[in-house]
């Protein structure tokens, strides 16, 4: 199911997943942390991908970047990248392309920076790895990419190592290697998690910035809905390895669908509500995927359960423009009206 | 994987409202065990660490159990039966002998050559008498250069060091673990300084003061069990297991008190112990009723390390002639005897060294197992 | 880094003082103390340590002379040998052999250890991993003199392809070379696979993958130099253990080296010499370990820096 296949005209697609299936396979059975996700990215557009730990939001970005670590594995679908099939890639192929054309971010800047290098040095090291550079050019290079992530006394700073840096610096740095080789694909895995607050909205408008001043296309993988509003256009929610809706931002904020969507958005705090409604958690604890359920899998946990959530995967309800909701509540509606039935 | 929902066939009843029991099931459920059974569960499933309990029980009855059944002492020396080659009889070795000179001296020969026998009765004669069945037993792995039962002197060795290591250990344990609990439950300048002691302990390389160590207590310990009986029997111990106890005591617990000073540092800022204070306990029954046995997983595991590294020194001093000393033998000492003969009796070095080597082996595998089953995180 | 330093020697020499203190009044301790007039002794001899040492002297006195005497460099007399040999002859001669055989050790156990545990590191869970872990688990439960003798009974008394007495020829450098560096082969064997193992999982090579390195400089710039900082650490332990190893390595397969001659003489009770030997030693383990830590120092930032 493609989110943004139709009306497409205009930017291509720099990204299409089809039916992407990722297994971990460990002493305990095989977890499928990925199970049938499909989605596009456009040139220059942001989409963001929400869930909680283990929907399987990371593992399908580190599918697409070929980093995926022993024991896990593509096990279906396609993945290709600028009309390219990554999965049919030689490694040596596929690496020439990891760090120049698409990189990464990472939730921890702290540990995810090499503690024994500067960080001067570990950003000249991916220039080096990808063009004929001299060591002195890269270097220089390394420093102006500091200053373009706002780094102050760059030339000082370059010379430091990790442990060095703040937080936020950190992770500046991390940006600032990664986007060193001006790449068409940015995939930023949770970049604020592990920050305080106030530098988390640095960080969010650097990548705004970031996202206004170039072409490129950016993945931001996060468990939290308000990052999302803040920089992306388009917007996936999944769990236990599956999509449960898609849509655009505006979209799924006025006509959220999915239960589980409308209990990720009751979990936001929002402070110019007056009303001392309390938080709702969701209650239960996330899908076992060594022995994923048969039927829907937010279903044990669904406050609008049915019996037939139990026992078949719900399909992609087209329930607006543009908006999917896998949830069997759809077929409730009488056809033709579409979504709003379980707004509240 | 888009299905056209009006295409699916799907029985309208199953669009009711799906209740908690129907739920339920899907729900994860992992049931707790307590965390010794947990433990004891993991330690059953490790093979490695049960054929080493399994070795170690064999290994226990062999040196503590041994010497009741092989009748032959440790210090008794059988003249005339020296250097006997395995599975040897002193019957057929005395055979041999009176098949070479003559036959009229039968009798006194083997009633001389017989260790303490008093019997001058024939061969023909003694078959019943106990004498004669101790005839019958062979020397299963020989005897050594004065006539002594190889076999039994092995037990008695196997016998040392697992007392050592064992009692080395609980008094490493000790002394280790109260002083580790004390500092870091004391903390700050009382700490500071007791570590201070640990570390410069723990620089100094340990073997080189050990030895020195030995030296000079070999002499006052030798006079000390020379002029009081009372001594032995008392501690049932010689001279040279008392100086080796002496020598652990001073030494050896450094390592221990760091682990339980690290537990103890992780431990103190947990509310359980706030609470007992602040239910007016005071230190000593802080440390001794809560500190301790939530340590106890790792203070275990340190234990069992310890008995191997306790037989191995023990061993090792043995072997350069400290340690334990004649006429009671050790596996150090044995294979330090030994030594000499090795091009004509390589098994008298073969039997010490296997016995040495598969006591520490069975230790070092329950002592994995066991860092597995009580502390996964000490893995590395 | 200077007041690291700074730091790091003071506690050196604070650790080779207390050392030296134990020695001295440990030997004291001894029936008779060190010096005891020995029938064996030449006249020459006991006249020249009765000056030496003020044997007359109370016995912190003794102490002064002993360490004015060490700090000078001079360890004492042996009382084991008629000729009034000093310790620190003894130690020119008999030590060279020894740190031969010491550093073959050494080297062969670095080499063994690295290749091993890299290896199984990257067969993580694969029969190569599976078999190194069992060679280094024996390897570490059999205590390292036991191992050289069941060599020695092997290869020199059942098989008799290596001769096992004195260092006379190459060949004769094989089974106690092999012995010594059999036990620290799998120790660093065994730190370096877990180092491995636990720097592959870490943030910051899924980080060098994602930038697109190659998997060479992946392995040795990023893992290997991070990996490699627990067997730096463990540099000066090993050496301690070949020091000790040749004190039974050396009487096992009868190497006239420092280590032999120092067994001999604790059973000949040549005090002085013990105590000279002993210090002489503990010197040396607590040089390597300030050498090694300055190392460490400088090839971790962290450390360097603080």
């Amino acid at each position: 199911m493609d989110v943004n296949m139709e009306n497409n005209i205009g930017a291509k697609n720099l990204v299409e997943i089809k039916d992407l299936r990722v297994s971990f396979f460990t002493p305990a059975g095989e977890v499928k942390a990925v199970r049938g996700v499909s989605w596009s990215l456009k040139e220059g557009e942001a989409l963001g991908i929400v869930g909680e730990s283990g929907s399987g939001k990371s593992v399908s970005a580190y599918a697409l970047m070929g980093i995926l670590q022993n024991p896990g594995k593509v096990i279906g679908g396609t993945v290709s990248f600028n009309n390219i099939n990554m999965l049919k890639l030689k490694e040596s192929q596929w690496r020439k392309i990891r760090g120049k054309d698409m990189s990464m971010i990472f939730q921890d800047p702290m540990t995810s920076l090499n503690p024994v290098y500067t960080v001067g040095n570990q950003i000249a090291e991916t220039l080096m790895a990808h063009t004929n550079i001299s060591s002195k050019k890269a270097n220089n290079a390394a420093v102006s990419s500091l200053v373009s992530v706002h780094i102050p006394n760059p030339d000082k700073r370059a010379k430091q190592y990790p442990f060095e840096f703040s937080g936020g610096m950190r992770q500046r740095a991390m940006i600032a290697m990664s986007l060193c080789c001006e790449p068409k694909l940015l995939i930023a895995d949770e970049p604020t998690t592990a920050l305080d607050v106030t530098i988390q909205a640095q960080i969010i408008d650097l990548l705004r910035e970031l996202k206004e001043n170039t072409n490129m296309g950016i993945i931001l993988i996060t468990h939290d809905m308000g990052v999302i509003t803040d920089i992306c256009e388009n917007v996936i929610i999944m769990y236990g390895g599956q999509i449960m809706e898609s849509a655009s931002v505006k979209e799924l904020y006025k006509n959220p669908s999915h239960p589980y969507t409308n209990g990720l958005l009751e979990c936001l705090p929002r402070l110019a509500s007056d009303t001392e409604e309390p938080l709702k958690p969701i209650e239960g604890s996330p899908v076992d995927l060594l022995n994923p359920p048969p039927g829907c899998p937010f279903a044990p946990r669904c406050g609008k359960c049915m019996k037939v959530c139990l026992k078949e995967q719900p399909p992609q309800f087209e329930v607006g423009p543009e908006h999917y909701s896998a949830c069997w509540l759809h077929t409730l509606d009488t056809p033709g009206k579409q979504g709003g039935i379980i707004n509240e | 994987m888009a299905r056209n929902p009006f295409t699916l066939h799907i029985d309208p009843s199953m669009f009711e409202p799906a209740n908690p029991e129907e739920k339920k099931g899907l729900i994860i459920q992992r049931h707790s065990l307590s965390f010794w059974k947990d433990a004891w569960r993991r330690l059953k499933k490790n093979p490695t660490a049960m054929v080493g309990l399994a070795l170690i029980i064999i290994l226990l009855l062999f040196a503590f159990a041994g010497p009741f059944i092989v009748p032959y002492k440790y210090d008794e020396q059988i003249r005339g039966f020296e250097n006997l080659s395995p599975m040897q009889t002193p019957r057929e070795r005395a055979d041999i002998k009176e098949a070479i000179p003559k036959v009229k001296n039968r009798s006194d020969e083997f009633a001389y050559d017989f260790k303490t026998s008093k019997s001058t009765e024939t061969t023909e004669q003694v078959t019943e008498t106990p004498e004669n069945k101790e005839a019958d037993f062979p020397h299963v792995l020989g005897t050594d250069s004065l006539g002594r039962d190889n076999l039994v002197r092995l037990m008695y060795g196997s016998r040392i060091s697992l007392t050592v290591g064992i009692v080395a250990s609980i008094i490493i344990l000790i002394i280790g673990s109260t002083y580790g609990a004390f500092s870091g439950f004391i903390g700050g300048r009382t700490d500071n300084v007791m570590m201070r002691i640990v570390e410069l302990l723990y620089a100094i390389p340990d073997i080189l003061i050990v030895i020195l160590l030995s030296i000079v207590l070999k002499e006052p310990m030798s006079q000390l069990f020379a002029r009081s009986a009372v001594m032995s029997r008392i501690t049932g111990i010689g001279p040279g297991l008392l100086s080796m106890f002496i020598t652990f005591a001073l030494l050896y617990w450094v390592g221990m008190a760091r682990i339980v000073r690290g537990q103890v540092l992780q431990l103190k800022e947990q509310e359980f112990i706030l609470a007992a204070q602040a239910l007016g306990a005071n230190n000593n029954r802080v440390i001794f009723r809560h500190l301790i046995p939530n340590c106890v997983g790792p203070i275990i595991v340190t234990t069992m390390f310890q008995i191997p590294s306790a037989i191995f020194v023990e061993s090792f001093l043995s072997f350069i002639g400290l340690g334990i000393s004649a006429p009671m033998a050790s596996l150090g000492s044995l294979a330090n005897d030994a030594m000499g003969g090795v091009q004509t009796y390589p098994y008298m070095l073969a039997e010490p060294a296997i016995m040495i080597a598969l006591i520490i082996l069975a230790f070092n595998m329950l002592g994995d197992g066991l860092r597995d089953a009580l502390d996964p995180r000490m893995k590395k | 880094m200077a007041g690291f330093l700074v730091k790091r020697v003071l506690s050196s020499i604070a650790t080779l003082f207390v050392i030296i203190t134990a020695t001295f009044f440990l030997m004291h301790a001894v029936p008779g103390g060190p010096f005891a007039t020995n029938e064996k002794l030449g006249q020459g001899i006991i006249k020249a340590m009765e000056v030496k040492y003020g044997l007359n002297k109370p016995i912190i006195q003794q102490y002064g002379i002993y360490l004015g005497n060490l700090v000078r460099g001079d360890l004492g007399m042996s009382i084991a040998s008629k000729e009034g040999k000093t310790v620190n002859y003894i130690i020119s001669q008999k030590f060279p052999v020894s740190a031969r055989l010491g550093g073959l050790a050494v080297l062969l156990a670095l080499i063994l250890g690295l290749f091993m545990g890299c290896y199984a590191a990257l067969r993580h869970e694969k029969f190569a991993d599976r078999l190194v872990m069992f060679i280094s688990t024996l390897g570490i439960a059999v205590p390292g003199f036991i191992m050289g003798m069941l060599l020695l009974l092997l290869f020199g008394v059942a098989l008799r392809w290596l001769k096992f007495i004195g260092l006379n020829s190459p060949s004769d450098y094989i089974l106690p070379t092999f012995t010594l560096a059999f036990y620290p082969a799998c120790f660093i064997a065994r730190l370096i696979r877990s180092a491995l193992l636990d720097v592959l999982g870490q943030d910051y090579i899924r980080t060098a993958r994602a930038k697109g390195l190659p998997a060479y400089s992946i392995l040795i710039k990023h893992a290997m130099r991070n990996a490699i900082l627990p067997v730096v650490t463990y540099l000066g332990p090993l050496l301690a253990y070949v020091l000790v190893g040749s004190f039974v390595v050396e009487r096992i397969f009868s190497i006239p080296g420092l280590g032999l001659f120092f067994v001999q003489s604790i059973t000949s009770r040549d005090y002085p010499l013990i105590m000279g030997t002993t210090i002489f030693l503990a010197a040396l383990v607590i040089f390597m370990n300030l050498v090694v830590d300055i190392i460490y120092g400088f090839i971790d930032p962290r450390i360097k820096l603080r």
